[in-house]
């Protein structure tokens, strides 16, 4: 398989305090990985470096084949969740994903609505995003991550406030992109999401990224993932 | 990469609900202030109704006329985070200058309106439709002279085009000012104070000083004195134009530590 992200002696320190010392990474296309890590470990500083919105202090972050802070200052094709959810407050959910299209002009109103659905978001719903609950705002979030066939996916706390029924949706979409062949990385708190989505999992500590064996075997799969509802 | 993004805010800022708030400051404001006017003035001159009309309101609240065309909608996105997801579909700096051009333009073809159409109704239309009751002028009366009625001489559609810019380039530096502090002070109402207290700051501090030809208000609404050289009304502009490349490098040097 080919490595789709890759880190060389990556080193960064963000507002005096040391978060990676000379770590490497290599994510092959197609695979889930997880980051795990307490709180303030560096995860969040991690997915940015890849994303291109922080740069490393020394090494280097190849994503698809290009080096992120030469040529380009952020990967083509990425989809991200960083931090929390970001949205326009007094819009709708549909045009908030609409304005965020607009950039690229790559895809259509059909495109965004039927993206909606698959989250489990209303498209025509007149409801403001303001008035959106932690969930909703999570699947919009999810949405602007997915909807233009991002081919990597790096998603900070994707599960984050969605209840039972949305985590089971949204755990068998990211399982069918990675059939599809696209890349994925995410964090979460919730080790389930980690046994059931992951391929390989590292954990940040003392400034490295240090694998972890992962427990995972077939029938506690299946067991926790529920067939789809939507 | 940035003409695509210009076109793409523009068609973003352009909608049904912010034409109607544009439209509303365009015509609300100097309507109101022309019925205020209406009576109980002498007029001899459409001129004179001119300025009467954009006297008062518009002058008091120009810095905030400025700032509300286009930057809450500026606000609404850094608020809540939106720009972080636009920042995997195009550049930040590509985005960020983009934001600041729509601001500019908008901010500049709305406060250029608000001038330059109630001068086109008053000096061209008005006088149709009878609205103003003018007394008739005579020899011996000397209509007072404002500062950019020197244009005058090279017709009243030239004074009113080129003093409706001149409150237009004026507005587009207070609303730019207040944008590059929006991406730079963590309190958005601070940043957005700050062009209207230094516009009445100064002009506090210019009357103190008895330099009232100086300040803000009578340079870019000098109708409260009588006419001054040309080169006056670039004096406090100067300011404004060093204030806002102060801000401008300070932005470029802590583009790491935007409000975003």
């Amino acid at each position: 398989m080919s490595i789709v992200i890759s880190l060389k002696n990556v080193s960064k320190s963000y507002k005096g305090l040391t978060l990676f010392q000379n770590v490497n990474l290599d994510i092959e296309k197609g695979s889930i990985c997880g980051i795990v890590g307490p709180n303030g470990s560096g995860k969040s500083v991690l997915f940015k470096m890849i994303c291109g919105f922080v740069f490393p202090d020394e090494g280097s972050i190849v994503v698809d084949g290009v080096e992120i802070g030469k040529s380009k200052r952020f990967p083509d094709n990425i989809g991200i969740i960083i931090d929390r959810p970001g949205y326009i407050a007094n819009k709708t959910g549909f045009q908030n994903l609409k304005e965020l299209a607009m950039i690229r002009g790559k895809i259509s109103d059909e495109k965004i609505a039927e993206t909606m659905e698959k989250v489990g978001l209303q498209p025509q719903a007149k409801q403001k995003v303001k008035h959106y609950s932690l969930g909703m705002k999570q699947k919009l979030a999810i949405a602007q991550a997915i909807m233009e066939d991002q081919q990597i996916l790096i998603l900070d706390e994707p599960f984050n406030a969605l209840d039972a029924e949305s985590v089971n949706n949204i755990r068998h979409l990211l399982l069918s992109f990675k059939s599809e062949g696209r890349t994925i990385l995410l964090t979460s708190h919730n080790q389930e999401d980690i046994d059931i989505l992951c391929d390989r999992v590292f954990r940040i500590n003392k400034y490295q990224l240090e694998p972890v064996a992962l427990v995972k075997n077939e029938s506690s799969t299946t067991h926790h993932l529920k067939p789809n509802s939507f | 990469m940035l003409s695509n993004q210009l076109v793409v805010e523009l068609k973003r800022a352009i909608t049904k609900k912010n034409l109607f708030f544009w439209i509303s400051i365009i015509v609300l404001l100097p309507t109101v202030r022309f019925y205020m006017v209406k009576e109980g003035y002498q007029f001899y001159e459409p001129i004179e109704v001119f300025h009467e009309t954009v006297s008062g309101i518009i002058p008091l609240l120009f810095p905030v006329i400025a700032i509300i065309i286009y930057l809450p909608s500026f606000l609404q996105e850094q608020r809540n985070k939106f720009i972080t997801y636009t920042r995997t579909r195009v550049p930040l700096h590509i985005y960020i200058t983009s934001k600041g051009l729509v601001n500019a333009l908008l901010t500049g073809i709305v406060t250029f309106l608000l001038i330059f159409l109630p001068f086109l109704f008053i000096v061209y239309f008005e006088q149709k439709l009878g609205i103003i009751h003018y007394s008739p002028s005579n020899e011996h009366m000397r209509i007072p002279a404002v500062t950019f009625s020197q244009f005058l001489s090279h017709g009243a559609l030239t004074y009113g085009l080129i003093y409706s810019s001149w409150v237009a380039v004026n507005g587009i530096v207070y609303s730019t000012i207040a944008f590059m502090l929006l991406l730079n002070v963590s309190n958005p109402f601070i940043a957005l104070s700050i062009p209207f207290l230094f516009y009445h700051i100064l002009n506090f501090v210019t009357g103190l000083f008895h330099v009232a030809i100086f300040s803000p208000l009578s340079t870019i609404f000098p109708f409260n004195i009588e006419q001054q050289p040309l080169w006056t009304v670039l004096v406090p502009f100067s300011f404004l134009l060093i204030v806002l490349a102060i801000v401008f490098v300070f932005s470029i040097r802590n583009e790491n530590e935007w409000m975003i």
